[in-house]
């Protein structure tokens, strides 16, 4: 954030400045951070709607004889998921050292990586509601189900648009390298992928765990 | 820090970036998560003490998340993004809370006893 200072002038206030005359000391990367962190926090309440709808239909009445939390959400198969989105978000931060480093090919390199594993773990949600449809467990049999489609499906999605995302960004460190633009974008979808990790614990705890307590 | 620096890599954002920190959120998160399923598998304790454990762990797990991957601190670089989360937190608490404790006291007084026990 750029900074104003008015601390050269004493305790006067008459005398303080209370911002710069002009933008040269505006910082956009940050600024432009902040702005995508916001994003992110109005995002989280999307989430907050979903988790309360889990919660409150997550009750006999909602499950309306059929399948249990218990059935559907295996724990054992969503810590493995957990180690495998962990693992993603691991490689993209090794691929935030290289940019910190100024290396480009290691940037695209360990961010490949990232992508590669998080298509793993794309793959095993796909499968698991894919699963769950096939032996008759849809979204229409009750409202827990609809509810745990939803919320696995919507954090799907934001994983389908981070992969994209990368793919995006590896295009544009291949062609540009590490401009301004590239590393503020970089660091937006660091961001962005770090808080689908951060969102799956909470899905892992109230969601898996929950339904087997 | 101004718009003309010609190395955006070294921008406090990027330079804060730590193999050592993002290896530790890495090893703590899934030894947390790894703990809080093991309670489960163990059912180590009645329903309220597992979910009490289980939901302490997860904002443990969270916590060491927003230090050790995304670098929340007091810092400059930092200090807005972690003041903002800091006011958007209660916001969450009270919108899952409130409408999950509606929605209790819904059940509870409205529809059939039988139906509504977990």
């Amino acid at each position: 954030m750029s900074t104003t200072s008015g601390h050269g002038q004493g305790s006067d206030p008459s005398k303080a400045v209370l911002w710069a005359e002009s933008d040269h000391e505006h910082d956009i990367i940050s600024t432009r951070l902040l702005g995508f962190w916001l994003y992110m926090l109005s995002d989280s309440l999307i989430f907050a709607a979903l988790f309360t709808a889990y919660e409150v239909l997550t009750y006999n009445t909602s499950i309306a004889g059929g399948p249990t939390p218990a059935e559907v959400a295996s724990p054992i198969r969503a810590y493995i998921e957990t180690i495998v989105l962990l693992t993603s978000v691991l490689a993209f931060g090794l691929s935030m050292i290289a940019l910190k480093r100024d290396r480009p090919r290691m940037v695209m390199a360990w961010m490949a990586v990232s992508a590669l594993i998080g298509i793993g773990f794309l793959g095993m949600e796909w499968t698991e509601l894919a699963g769950l449809a096939a032996r008759g467990s849809t979204p229409q049999r009750s409202g827990y189900l609809s509810i745990f489609f939803t919320l696995i499906a919507v954090h799907g999605i934001h994983i389908a648009i981070g992969l994209l995302w990368m793919g995006v960004m590896l295009a544009q460190v291949a062609r540009s390298g590490l401009t301004a633009l590239v590393v503020y974008r970089m660091a937006n979808l660091k961001i962005f992928w770090l808080y689908q990790a951060l969102i799956w614990t909470f899905v892992f705890t109230f969601v898996y765990l929950r339904g087997s307590v | 820090m101004g718009i003309d620096n010609l190395k955006p890599w070294e921008h406090p954002e990027i330079k804060g970036a730590s193999e050592v920190q993002y290896i530790s959120g890495y090893a703590l998160s899934l030894a947390l998560l790894g703990l809080s399923l093991l309670l489960v598998r163990a059912h180590a304790g009645t329903t309220v003490v597992l979910v009490s454990l289980i939901s302490f762990i997860s904002i443990l797990t969270v916590i060491a998340q927003l230090i050790l991957l995304f670098h929340l601190d007091f810092s400059e670089s930092q200090r807005w993004n972690t003041l903002t989360l800091m006011l958007n937190v209660p916001l969450l608490i009270l919108s899952v809370g409130l409408t999950s404790f509606m929605f209790h006291t819904l059940y509870t007084h409205v529809m059939l006893p039988a139906m509504t026990v977990r």
